[in-house]
């Protein structure tokens, strides 16, 4: 795709307040490639500023655009509800739902209805991402039965199967131990040029970014104010 | 046999008491546990405890409120009565609502409790899927708050079954029309009709010890599923 503007521009600012304690994240990120790490020691706002992205937190001021399609905007009004932004986001811990097997949580974003997947369905879109992600063996197990790694190969094949037009990792290998970590890492980095969106992911661990060859943004907190500085 | 067929319409009107009020129960425990759990208002905790207020006082007293509440001189049952022609004192619909008011804590408290425990991130997860609010209240909230609700359910129906004080006050104890089980066991003794009395102990007896064994089965599979 060619495109001048930059494929990842995000510049946010939002504040939060809990009782006395105040934070603030006023950050300023871009890029032109594909793949940004957002590195940052913790309380420094990395999974506020994902989920700002992911319009689950209403930010005060700036916008948020991502390959071409502004989902928020404070200058001209624009606020895409979570539903309507098209991201497939991958949880710290996963959030996976509880109470459905593996083939219902890929299937869950197949379908906006009133009505979860059900057990037997058969989707071929699904079918694909668990054979994709080597969770076939597992496909009827529930989230507690699973190991870490299966569950976070099932909440990537759940944010991908919608089809989305980015994809938001918050911690996605912390839970992990490190083998499995480099394993999965270098499935993400083949998963992201095979799909061709961007991708942002938070974490703590330089590892990642090297791995996938990404660039690197680094939140810093001083004075209740977390803020960003890009490195080239 | 016969035992029976004498027994059958108190059974059957503290069946369709029960139903009624479960049913109710169901609909406005969910809706008020939900609304506990989630909603920001002042008078929150006001509202919870004059709601588990029913579960504490002694049915006297409660059926003498209700009593002021829709007799036909109240506010409520005067509009009721010019309005639809509905008097509702010592009528079954009177004994509905009484075990309703006794049953509602049953409901509402576990359903509170269980949609507070319901991790956010999870609808979070949801809604990034492209589920609309009400969308992820049936297929996420709902269903992770479900067995809690159930459990509470099946207990409010054992204890609509057994109600007795307020029923009586706001029902009374008509034959055949709104005297439920409980209240033919109270006036079985007070005639002395010791055999009708036993009788009807033990159908009792049993119907609530089979609620409570489904209740219990209920529990034991759910916490088996969701964690």
């Amino acid at each position: 795709m060619i495109d001048s503007a930059p494929r990842i521009d995000v510049v946010l600012r939002t504040t939060l307040q809990a009782g006395p304690r105040r934070f603030t994240l006023d950050v300023s990120l871009q890029s032109a490639r594909d793949r940004l790490v957002i590195f940052g020691p913790s309380g420094s706002g990395k999974t506020l500023l994902l989920n700002a992205i992911a319009g689950l937190v209403r930010p005060e001021s700036g916008h948020v655009r991502l390959a071409g399609r502004t989902l928020f905007d404070s200058a001209c009004g624009v606020d895409l509800p979570a539903r309507k932004r098209r991201l497939g986001v991958v949880f710290q811990d996963y959030a996976l739902f509880p109470h459905l097997d593996v083939r219902q949580n890929v299937g869950f974003g197949l379908s906006a209805g009133l009505r979860n997947p059900r057990r037997r369905d058969r989707d071929p879109q699904v079918e694909g991402w668990i054979a994709r992600l080597g969770l076939a063996p597992v496909a009827h197990q529930y989230p507690h039965q699973l190991s870490g790694g299966q569950r976070q190969r099932v909440a990537v094949a759940r944010a991908l199967v919608a089809d989305p037009e980015a994809l938001l990792l918050d911690e996605p290998f912390a839970a992990l131990d490190p083998a499995l970590r480099e394993e999965l890492r270098i499935e993400l980095d083949i998963l992201q040029r095979a799909l061709g969106i961007p991708l942002l992911l938070v974490s703590h661990d330089v590892a990642d970014a090297e791995t996938l060859r990404a660039d690197t943004v680094h939140l810093a907190i001083a004075n209740g104010v977390g803020r960003s500085r890009t490195e080239a | 046999m016969n035992e029976f067929a004498a027994a059958w319409p108190a059974l059957a009107l503290s069946l369709k008491v029960a139903l009624w009020a479960s049913g109710i129960t169901l609909v406005l425990g969910t809706a008020l546990g939900y609304l506990l759990a989630r909603g920001r208002f002042p008078g929150r905790e006001l509202l919870d405890t004059l709601l588990t207020l029913p579960m504490v006082l002694p049915p006297t007293v409660l059926g003498y409120y209700l009593l002021v509440l829709i007799s036909r001189r109240s506010a409520l049952g005067g509009w009721l009565d010019a309005t639809f022609d509905v008097q509702l004192v010592f009528t079954w619909q009177a004994a509905v609502i009484a075990a309703t008011v006794v049953t509602l804590p049953l409901v509402f408290k576990p359903a509170r409790t269980a949609f507070e425990g319901v991790d956010h991130r999870v609808e979070a997860a949801a809604r990034t899927l492209g589920l609309p609010d009400w969308a992820v209240f049936l297929r996420v909230t709902l269903p992770l708050a479900w067995p809690a609700i159930l459990a509470g359910l099946l207990l409010a129906f054992a204890r609509a079954m057994g109600e007795f004080g307020a029923t009586l006050m706001v029902a009374g104890s008509i034959p055949g029309q709104t005297q439920t089980l409980s209240a033919a066991i109270y006036d079985a003794v007070q005639a002395g009709q010791d055999d009708r009395a036993l009788f009807l102990v033990l159908v009792m007896s049993v119907v609530c010890l089979a609620v409570l064994l489904a209740a219990g089965r209920l529990r034991t599979s759910a916490s088996g599923m969701t964690r």
